[in-house]
């Protein structure tokens, strides 16, 4: 226990010293503020992210490749992303077949609406809808049972402009209430449908327009007005509504039956998702699938915090244990031990890495697993330098008097160590451990972006994404917002560990202490 | 007073160190060449006496210090032994556990013949002093922790209470008092003299019978040597310890020791008890030696002093063959009749009479 004692006061006498400077605060407070966050990462961000993350259908109703929201502020014309579920849906019969945008809607007709108002000059990525909660349950009748094959749907997706026009966004596809109980895909916005829309409606006032032009821009056009003067298509700002009908046909039913059912909650679609998908989105951003960037960097604070801390401790109990075993008791174990180091030093780590997360990829191993083995060689090449400089520092103390003086009464080899040696390596262990956890973040950043990917949202893999994204063809060098963070947070994270390192310097090394 | 029986005796003891090469000088030749700190040297220090060694830096004298207590590496001994005869109650405690060989006579163990493992108790009665009171004492622990560690590493005192007790008292023994005072104070809150004065309580406090004290008060302020050497001198007629004093400086030997060896380059060349050896010395070293104490009569200080020594101390690892201190002697110049044998032969210790003895050829039977 007085062994242990000891080691607390050098860990308390470092910490006092590095609080004292103005580095050592910057560094504390910068490691605080990432361990609070990544404790709020971890209540915040579901654990199974990950799998959200690599599965494309989850993240299809947010807009791709779009700034943060938040660029408004600076001037930046956005269209805000809208999603809205709608439980006030309200049915009714028409018995009259009513005329909208070229459809005709007769018999049982359900409606859901909601508003969208465009403020500024963009324009959104497009609409999606999903039918979110389908009660298909069966019907019983006075003239018999109805089932959810039995009964026909239609959905039609409108979009009232504030000019007047209204627009159907969809290609109406009639399926059974049992069938859109089950899909979960979005009913989608048609380029098609709403190209022949407009090029009809422009070609009525004598503007001229190709059903090409017209379906490759029918997203713009549809929140957009044509110039033919100038060819360019500008955002039509003001309120649109957004229309989400739904027809029921079914044999041998009384349709006000069905209408009072759907009414009641007894079948039919209960709730509708209405999605715009605006031109920019949340904290930070999307990436090209959609990807929520601020969700990701979120979930990657503990994950890089725990690279970096197993990498470094890890090394630095390999270093320092190997590092006084060779220096303390020398002779063939520590020729041993440096000639391994020679050797371990002098393998390239990142091309070794680079082939063995290569080798890893083609065995199909990610994720969590391709982290620890990367982790594990980070480890394996890496406690060389360290064992190097504790061997120098231990032969050093080991030729202090006071350790003969222990020898001669009688102290044990491991009381020794424990007690006049260790003590004295302890605060520069804490330095170059401080000093190793932004280096193996860094590596582990670096070989994301070399192309050895284990499939978790880590910086280095949003950073990566980003430059296959400019790399591939389809994207431009100005998404900032994909590359900025990761690369601000993984140097405000190395920032923060080097301030910390530099200001435990001090202590190991006194001379460097400013008065 | 002395008692009759030694308390600890070297015995023909030579201890080399190899020299280092590199890997490619080591593959080219077979030959090791070694450092002859010690050299073939034999002596004995008896109950409550004080044996001197002196010589100059490098003669082998700490090495010599070192290698009495164990701390020189036994693979560095080349022959020769180590005789220490432990307290009664130690030797039995010890005895039952040695093999036959470590102890060649009742009472008395042969210091490196023990297998590791098994010397730490005797190294209760084994005890050293450094030179060095900055160096010696582990600048990150209190007094109380420095003075506890050898009752831990030994298991004396089974509650902290019992140890602090003898802390205590072994601190009021070296008068660092009032001990309270000291115990939570580190090494660098101490003067030079309270340091070396803690390094003695550390040695103390096992109760050795055998002490080496290596150059105590050479790095202390002139001021508090006094005070030192007192101390120690009282801790010898206190306790009757046996004490070897290592030390570069005769007239302090004077003072201190009954008994003085005088060595040069590994080896002892003249000794005997101190007042006789410097009253009347006989070896040209240490008539040498004897000339360089400075004079404190003001008187003499414009006068030049005639030099009784020439050229530089001869290297430990190419001995010249016969007597090792021929090149710097001036005698070996004057003297035509005795250099045949100076050439040739090592000079042997010649027994000149009241325990006085010489290394050197003048004074052999022709």
């Amino acid at each position: 226990m007085a062994l242990l004692g000891e080691r607390f006061r050098e860990v308390e006498e470092i910490f006092t010293e590095v609080k004292g400077q103005l580095m050592g605060k910057i560094g504390i407070g910068l490691i605080l503020f990432f361990v609070v966050v990544s404790l709020y990462s971890l209540v915040a961000v579901p654990r199974n992210f990950p799998d959200l993350w690599n599965n494309v259908k989850y993240w299809e109703k947010y807009p791709k490749t779009v700034p943060p929201s938040w660029v408004s502020y600076f001037g930046v014309p956005v269209a805000p992303f809208v999603d809205v579920v709608l439980n006030n849906g309200t049915t009714q019969l028409y018995l009259q077949p009513k005329q909208v945008a070229g459809v005709t809607l007769f018999g049982v007709v359900q409606t859901f609406s909601f508003n969208y108002t465009l403020p500024a000059d963009a324009f959104p990525q497009g609409v999606l809808v999903y039918a979110r909660n389908v009660t298909n349950a069966t019907l019983r009748t006075p003239m018999g049972v109805v089932k959810p094959q039995d009964i026909t749907v239609i959905a039609y997706v409108f979009l009232h402009r504030p000019d007047g026009l209204v627009l159907l966004l969809n290609s109406p596809n009639p399926m059974t209430l049992a069938d859109l109980a089950t899909v979960k895909s979005p009913i989608r916005f048609s380029d098609k449908t709403v190209g022949l829309q407009l090029v009809e409606y422009y070609n009525k006032r004598g503007v001229n327009m190709t059903q090409t032009y017209a379906q490759n821009n029918a997203a713009r056009l549809a929140f957009g007005e044509y110039d033919p003067d100038t060819h360019e298509i500008k955002p039509l700002k003001g309120t649109y509504t957004i229309e989400v009908v739904f027809t029921y046909l079914a044999r041998n039913v009384d349709p006000r039956l069905l209408v009072r059912a759907i009414n009641a909650g007894t079948i039919g679609v209960q709730s509708v998702e209405g999605v715009v998908q605006g031109n920019a989105y949340g904290l930070m951003g999307t990436d090209d699938k959609g990807r929520d960037l601020y969700e990701a960097l979120l979930y990657a604070f503990p994950i890089e915090l725990l690279i970096g801390f197993v990498a470094a401790v890890l090394n630095v109990i390999i270093g320092v244990v190997v590092g006084v075993v060779s220096g303390y008791y020398g002779g063939w174990v520590d020729e041993v031990i440096q000639r391994t180091i020679d050797i371990i030093s002098n393998i390239p780590v990142l091309p070794i890495l680079v082939l063995i997360g290569a080798a890893l990829q083609r065995e199909g191993v990610s994720g969590w697993g391709m982290l620890w083995v990367i982790i594990l060689f980070l480890v394996i090449l890496g406690w060389g330098y360290l064992a190097l400089v504790v061997r120098s520092m231990t032969l050093s103390i080991k030729s202090e008097p006071y350790i003969d003086a222990a020898k001669a009464i009688g102290a044990s080899n491991a009381r020794i160590i424990l007690r006049h040696v260790l003590p004295q390596i302890i605060p520069y262990a804490m330095a170059a451990l401080v000093f190793n956890v932004p280096g193996a973040i860094l590596t582990e950043a670096g070989l994301s972006v070399l192309g050895i990917r284990h499939n978790l949202p880590t910086w280095g893999t949003v950073l990566a994404l980003a430059r296959d994204y400019i790399s591939s063809g389809g994207g431009n060098y100005n998404i900032w917002w994909w590359i900025l963070p990761p690369g601000l947070l993984m140097g405000l994270m190395s920032v923060a560990f080097v301030f910390l390192g530099l200001a435990m310097e001090t202590v190991v090394e006194p001379r460097l202490k400013r008065m | 007073m002395p008692g009759d029986s030694y308390v600890i005796k070297a015995e023909d003891l030579r201890v080399w160190f190899p020299l280092t090469k590199g890997l490619l000088a080591s593959l080219l030749s077979r030959q090791r060449r070694f450092v002859h700190a010690v050299d073939g040297v034999s002596f004995e220090i008896r109950e409550g006496e004080t044996f001197c060694l002196a010589g100059e830096s490098g003669c082998g004298k700490s090495t010599t210090g070192r290698t009495l207590v164990r701390l020189t590496p036994p693979e560095n001994i080349m022959s020769g032994r180590v005789l220490f005869r432990p307290s009664r109650k130690l030797f039995e405690e010890v005895a039952p556990r040695l093999p036959s060989h470590a102890i060649p006579e009742e009472g008395v163990v042969d210091v490196y013949a023990v297998p590791e493992k098994l010397f730490k108790p005797l190294r209760r009665e084994l005890q050293i002093i450094f030179q060095d009171p900055f160096g010696s004492l582990n600048p990150r622990l209190r007094v109380r922790d420095i003075l506890e560690e050898p009752l831990i590493v030994h298991n004396i005192g089974s509650t902290p209470e019992e140890r602090l007790e003898r802390i205590v008292k072994v601190l009021e023994t070296v008068k660092l008092t009032p001990p309270d005072e000291f115990l939570d104070r580190y090494p660098h809150q101490l003067s030079g003299g309270q340091r070396q004065r803690v390094a003695i309580a550390r040695a103390l406090i096992l109760n050795p019978r055998f002490m080496v004290s290596d150059e105590p008060v050479s790095m202390l302020d002139v001021s508090i040597r006094a005070e030192v050497l007192e101390i120690l001198d009282q801790l010898r007629r206190q306790f009757n310890m046996a004490q070897l004093f290592i030390t570069h400086d005769l007239a302090l030997a004077r003072y201190v020791c009954d008994r003085i060896a005088i060595m040069y380059v590994g080896k002892i060349v003249e000794m005997g008890p101190t007042d006789e050896v410097i009253s009347n010395p006989l070896h040209p070293y240490t008539r040498a030696l004897m000339a360089a104490i400075p004079e404190p009569d003001p008187e003499n200080r414009k006068r030049l002093r005639e030099l009784k020594i020439k050229g530089e101390v001869t290297s430990a690892v190419d001995i010249p063959p016969g007597c090792r201190f021929r090149p710097r002697c001036v005698a070996y110049d004057e003297n035509e009749w005795v250099r045949s044998r100076c050439e040739t032969q090592e000079p042997p210790l010649i027994d000149m009479g009241r325990g006085h003895s010489v290394a050197c050829w003048l004074y052999a039977k022709k």
